[in-house]
C-alpha cells in the first residue's frame, strides 16, 4: 500500500505545486492522476520516485517511510513522457540496464530481457538503436525496462501523450494487460481523461495543487463533486446551463419554472446554480408542449455515424446533446439553418452545482 | 539541399561561386604550398635532409649547428597531453555541476563564466609571472599546464555546459529510477551524451595546447624546458633568419603534422560552428 | 541542502582552484601592480597613480593609440566584409556540400597553423633578400627588378594583411552556419517575388544574421585590441613603433624592459576598455531579446 500524508512542495520563487495532498493507494490498484497541466500531478509523481524532495509530509510504501530514499531504493519502474531510452545502448542493453544496476549476471539480465521482449512484441527490435524505432516501439522498449526487474510499483508519465489516435489505443491495451498479469501498482499521470477512465481503477482529480476527487471512473463521471471534476470528465463535455432556483424543488431556466428532478443536500431557494447535464441524458422533441415547455435554438448538427450530436443554444448557454433517430437528420439540418427551434427535456439524472463556488448539491 | 535539384540558374550561379572563391583562396594557397615544399629541396634536387634536425644535431653551412628537436617534440606532447586530459575532465566536472547540481553560488559562477571566457588573459602574463615565483613553479613545465588550464577553462566549461543543459532531464531520471547513483549514470549514460562536447573541446584544446607560443615565450627562460614553438622561434628571429627557410619549412611540417592529422579527423566538429576562440586566444 | 552544496562544490573544486590561483589572483595582482614600480628586482613599492601619469607623458602614447585604433578598425571592415562574402558564397550560391567544406577547410587552414610558422611564412613571403618569395616572383616578369624590403616598407599592412588571413575563418564559419538556418521558404518567396540576389543578400541574408553580424564585430574588436601575438611574430612593434600596439606595449614594457609596474598600468587600462565593450555588448544582446519577446 502506498500512502501519501500532507504532501507539500515548494518550488524555487515560492510556487506551490502541492499542497496538504494525501492520498492511500491499495496494492495491485491502476490509479490515474488526472488533471491540466500545472495541476501536480507530474511533482505528485516525481516525488513517488524519489526525483524530487517534498518540501513537507511523508510518503509510506507498505508502511515503511521512503521520503528520504533515493530513486534506486524504492523499488519502482517508471515509463517518462519523452520514453528516455539510452541513446548509445541497443534495445536490449536498454532493457537490460536496470537488471545490471542491480549486479545481475549478463546471462541472466540478458535472458530477462528477451522474455519481457517477447511478452510485449518486440523480440524482432532488439539489436537496434533506439533512433531506429518508431514511437510506439520506442513506447514498447520503455515499458519493457520500466518492468523488467518486476518492480512493486509502475509509474507512467505521460506515457501516450506522444503517439497518434490509433497508437495510444494499442498502447493502452498493452500496459493494462502487463499490469494486471504483473498484478504491479500502477500510478499513472495524464491529462488525457479518456486514457485515464480507460486504463485507470480509480482516479484522482487534481487542480491547483490538491485532489478535487479521488474516486472509481463511474463514480466521477455519474456523480462528480464540483464543477471542475464535472468539465474535466467526459467527451462531449457536459452541459451546463445557468438557472435559479425557485424553491426547494423548483428552478427556473430561460425564465421557465421548471421541477427539479434530483434530491438536493441542502436548500437553495434564491440561489443561483448551474445543471450540469451530460449529452446523452437529455433529449428534444420537435414540437412544443405542457412537458416541454424550454426551447432550443439548433445551431449545427453533426452526423457521427452511430447517432447525432446535436448544438444548440439556451440563453448565452451552448449545449451538445445526442440524439439516436438518426432519420431526422435532415430535418434538423433544416432547423439548423433557419435556426428553428427544438424543445428540451432534461431527464431525470443531472447534477446541480451551487454557484459561486461550484459545489454539488445532488444527493446521491 | 541536393546538388541535382538545381535549377539551371542556381547551377550556372553555383559554377560562379566556385571560381570566384577558387580565385580567392589561391593566393592562401600558393604560398602554403611553395613554402613547405621548399622543405624537400636542397640545391634544386629532391631530399629529405632538410628534416635531419628531428633524430639529431644539424650542421648548417655557416657552420652553425641546430640542436635537434627531439626534447622540444617530448615537452611539446608532454604539454599537451597534460592540458587537453585535464582540460577535458575537470570542465566536465564543472560543466555538469552548473548544469545539473544545485548549491549556492551557482548562478554568479554562470555569470562569470561569461566574462572570463572574454577577458583578455594575454594581458595578466605580468602577474601570473608573479604568482608562479611565488609558488615556486616559475620556469617550469608543470607552471605553463596549470597557466594554460586557467585560461581555457572558463571557455571549455561554457560550451561543455551547454551540451549538458541540452541532455532531457528524462533521461537523467531515468537512470536513478533504473536504479544508478548520480555517479554510475554519469559514467554509464551521461558521458556519451556528450561526446561530441567532449570531442570539441579536446580537439581546441589539443590545437591551442600544440601551437601555444605566448605562454613559454614569457613563461619560460633561459632555455631550459624548450618546446617546439620556442624551439623554432630560436632559429626565425624578427631581424634575420638562423636557418635556411627549407629547414624552417620542414620543421613547420614536423610541427604541424598531428595539427593536421587532427584537423581531418574531426574537420566536420570544427566546422559545425562552435570554435571555441580565435587564434592565440591561449 | 547543505549536502547539495557540498556536492556541487566537490564537482567544481579543481575548476575553482585553478581558476582562483592562476585566473583571478592575477587580474587582481595587475591591478595592484600598476600602482607600484616593480621591476626585475621585485621590490614592491607602491607609487600611487605615477605609472598612469607616466602614460599620458609618453610621447610614443598618442602614436601607439592611432596605430591601435587604426589597426582594429581597418582589419575589422576588412574581415565583417570578406566573412559575409565567404559565407554568403559558400552558403548560399554555392549548395554542394562537398565544394563548400572543402572552401572553408582551406580558409581553416591559417588559422590552425602554429603562429610560430605562420609568422615565418609572411617573413619568408616578403623577405628583402634572393629567398624572398614576391621580390622572386616579380623578377620572373621584371629581370631588373630591386628587392623591396617589404615589411620595413608597408609593416602596418602586413600586420593587417596576416591578421586577416587568420581571422577570416572564425566569422566565415558563424555566418555561414547562420545562413544555413534561414528558412529556404524566405528565398523561395523572394525568387517568386523577382528579387535580385543582390536584393536577397540585402534584404534576407544581413538582416537574418544581424546577432552574428554583432557578435563577431564585438568578438573580433576584444581580439584585435588584446591579441598582440601576429604583430610581435611579424614585426615586434617595429619599424621604430610603427606597428606598436597598446597590447604590445604592455608585453614590451614588462617583459623586455622589465618594468612589471608600468606594464600593468597599460595593461588595466586596457582592461577597463575591455569590459566596457563588454558591457556595452551584453547589453545590446539584452535589449534585442527583450524586444524580441
Amino acid at each position: 500500500m502506498i500512502e501519501i500524508n500532507n504532501l507539500k512542495k515548494v518550488f524555487d520563487h515560492n510556487v506551490v505545486a502541492l499542497e496538504k495532498f494525501n492520498l492511500r493507494i491499495e496494492d495491485g490498484q491502476f490509479i490515474a492522476l488526472l488533471g491540466p497541466s500545472g495541476c501536480g500531478k507530474s511533482t505528485t509523481l516525481n516525488c513517488l520516485a524519489g526525483l524530487l524532495d517534498p518540501t513537507e509530509g511523508t510518503i509510506l510504501f507498505d508502511g515503511k517511510d521512503v521520503t528520504k530514499a533515493v530513486p534506486k531504493d524504492r523499488n519502482i519502474g517508471m515509463v517518462f513522457q519523452s520514453y528516455a531510452l539510452y541513446p548509445h545502448l541497443s534495445v536490449l542493453d536498454n532493457i537490460a540496464f536496470p537488471l545490471k544496476q542491480k549486479g545481475v549476471s549478463k546471462e541472466e539480465r540478458y535472458g530477462k530481457a528477451r522474455e519481457v521482449a517477447n511478452k510485449l512484441q518486440i523480440a524482432h527490435l532488439l539489436d537496434r538503436k533506439p533512433a531506429q524505432l518508431s514511437g510506439g516501439q520506442q513506447q514498447r522498449v520503455a515499458l519493457c525496462r520500466a518492468i523488467v526487474k518486476e518492480p512493486k510499483i509502475l509509474l507512467l508519465d505521460e506515457p501516450m501523450s506522444n503517439l497518434d489516435a490509433r497508437l495510444k489505443i494499442e498502447i493502452r491495451e498493452v500496459i493494462k494487460s502487463i499490469q494486471q498479469e504483473l498484478g504491479v501498482t500502477a500510478i499513472l499521470v495524464t491529462h488525457d481523461q479518456e486514457e485515464a477512465m480507460a486504463l485507470a481503477d480509480k482516479i484522482a482529480i487534481l487542480d491547483g495543487g490538491e485532489i478535487q476527487q479521488y474516486n472509481t471512473p463511474d463514480m466521477l463521471y455519474e456523480c462528480p463533486n464540483n464543477l471542475f471534476v464535472a468539465n474535466f470528465m467526459g467527451n462531449p463535455p457536459m452541459n451546463f446551463l445557468h438557472a435559479t432556483m425557485l424553491d426547494a424543488t423548483h428552478f427556473s431556466l430561460g425564465g421557465v419554472p421548471l421541477r427539479c428532478a434530483m434530491k438536493l443536500d441542502t436548500e437553495l431557494a434564491g440561489k443561483q446554480v448551474k445543471l450540469g447535464i451530460r449529452a446523452h441524458h437529455m433529449s428534444f422533441v420537435f414540437e412544443q408542449d405542457e412537458d416541454h415547455p424550454l426551447s432550443m435554438q439548433v445551431r449545427l448538427v453533426e452526423n457521427l455515424g452511430k447517432e447525432l450530436l446535436v448544438y444548440g443554444t439556451v440563453g448565452n448557454d451552448g449545449l451538445r446533446i445526442s440524439y439516436h433517430d438518426k432519420s431526422r437528420y435532415e430535418q434538423l439540418k433544416a432547423l439548423a439553418k433557419h435556426k428553428g427551434y427544438v424543445y428540451l427535456c432534461l431527464g431525470t439524472s443531472y447534477n446541480v452545482f451551487e454557484m459561486p463556488g461550484g459545489r454539488n448539491c445532488v444527493l446521491f | 539541399m541536393a546538388y541535382q535539384n538545381l535549377t539551371q540558374s542556381e547551377r550556372k550561379k553555383q559554377t560562379i561561386a566556385i571560381a570566384v572563391m577558387f580565385a580567392f583562396i589561391l593566393p592562401i594557397v600558393f604560398m602554403f604550398v611553395i613554402f613547405f615544399s621548399m622543405a624537400f629541396f636542397k640545391d634544386g634536387s629532391f631530399t629529405l635532409e632538410n628534416f635531419s634536425f628531428v633524430w639529431g644535431e644539424m650542421k648548417l653551412r655557416d657552420q652553425t649547428t641546430i640542436k635537434s628537436m627531439l626534447p622540444a617534440l617530448k615537452n611539446s606532447v608532454v604539454f599537451t597531453f597534460g592540458v587537453t586530459s585535464s582540460e577535458v575532465v575537470i570542465s566536465m566536472l564543472a560543466g555538469y555541476a552548473l548544469s545539473r547540481l544545485r548549491f549556492v553560488g551557482r548562478k554568479t559562477i554562470q555569470t562569470s563564466l561569461l566574462v572570463l571566457r572574454m577577458f583578455p588573459t594575454l594581458l595578466l602574463l605580468i602577474a601570473v609571472l608573479y604568482v608562479l615565483m611565488a609558488l615556486h613553479i616559475v620556469n617550469t613545465l608543470k607552471g605553463v599546464v596549470f597557466v594554460a588550464l586557467a585560461f581555457r577553462l572558463p571557455g571549455s566549461t561554457f560550451i561543455i555546459k551547454n551540451f549538458f543543459d541540452a541532455i532531457p532531464r528524462d533521461i537523467e531520471n531515468s537512470t536513478l529510477v533504473d536504479g544508478c547513483t548520480r555517479f554510475s549514470g554519469f559514467r554509464q549514460v551521461i558521458i556519451y551524451l556528450v561526446k561530441p562536447g567532449i570531442v570539441s573541446i579536446a580537439v581546441f584544446s589539443f590545437l591551442s595546447a600544440w601551437s601555444n607560443f605566448i605562454l613559454f615565450n614569457t613563461l619560460l627562460f633561459g632555455n631550459k624546458t624548450p618546446v617546439v614553438a620556442t624551439y623554432i622561434r630560436a632559429l626565425t628571429r624578427n631581424e634575420q633568419m638562423i636557418a635556411p627557410y627549407s629547414v624552417i619549412a620542414a620543421m613547420g611540417i614536423v610541427y604541424m603534422i598531428p595539427v593536421i592529422t587532427f584537423f581531418v579527423i574531426t574537420q566536420k566538429q570544427l566546422m559545425e560552428g562552435n570554435i571555441g576562440g580565435g587564434k592565440g586566444t591561449v | 541542502m547543505q549536502g547539495k552544496n557540498l556536492q556541487g562544490y566537490v564537482f567544481l573544486s579543481p575548476f575553482l582552484i585553478l581558476i582562483s590561483i592562476f585566473y583571478i589572483a592575477p587580474a587582481i595582482l595587475t591591478i595592484v601592480m600598476s600602482f607600484s614600480n616593480l621591476d626585475g628586482s621585485f621590490i614592491w613599492e607602491f607609487v600611487g597613480f605615477e605609472n598612469y601619469g607616466k602614460i599620458f607623458k609618453d610621447p610614443n602614447t598618442f602614436l601607439i593609440l592611432r596605430n591601435t585604433v587604426l589597426y582594429i578598425v581597418v582589419s575589422m571592415c576588412i574581415i565583417v566584409v570578406l566573412d559575409l562574402f565567404i559565407a554568403t558564397l559558400t552558403t548560399y550560391f554555392i549548395r554542394s556540400d562537398g565544394w563548400a567544406s572543402f572552401f572553408k577547410s582551406i580558409i581553416m587552414i591559417p588559422l590552425i597553423t602554429p603562429s610560430v610558422v605562420y609568422s615565418v611564412l609572411w617573413i619568408w613571403y616578403l623577405d628583402a633578400s634572393d629567398s624572398g618569395f614576391i621580390n622572386n616572383f616579380i623578377r620572373l616578369f621584371k629581370n631588373d627588378f630591386i628587392s623591396v624590403n617589404w615589411i620595413a616598407k608597408y609593416p602596418f599592412q602586413v600586420i593587417i594583411l596576416a591578421q586577416v588571413v587568420v581571422s577570416l575563418a572564425y566569422g566565415a564559419i558563424i555566418f555561414s552556419s547562420a545562413i544555413r538556418s534561414i528558412p529556404e521558404n524566405q528565398f523561395k518567396a523572394a525568387h517568386v517575388d523577382g528579387a535580385s540576389e543582390w536584393e536577397i543578400v540585402k534584404t534576407i541574408i544581413i538582416p537574418n544574421i544581424q546577432p552574428h553580424i554583432k557578435f563577431i564585430i564585438m568578438w573580433e574588436t576584444l581580439g584585435l585590441m588584446t591579441n598582440y601575438l601576429n604583430i610581435l611574430l611579424i614585426t615586434n612593434g617595429g619599424p621604430l613603433n610603427r606597428t606598436e600596439v597598446w597590447a604590445l606595449s604592455a608585453y614590451h614594457k614588462a617583459f623586455i624592459d622589465q618594468q612589471y609596474g608600468y606594464g600593468a598600468a597599460i595593461s588595466v587600462l586596457l582592461i577597463l576598455v575591455v569590459f566596457m565593450i563588454m558591457l556595452l555588448w551584453m547589453f545590446a544582446s539584452k535589449t534585442r531579446v527583450e524586444s524580441e519577446e
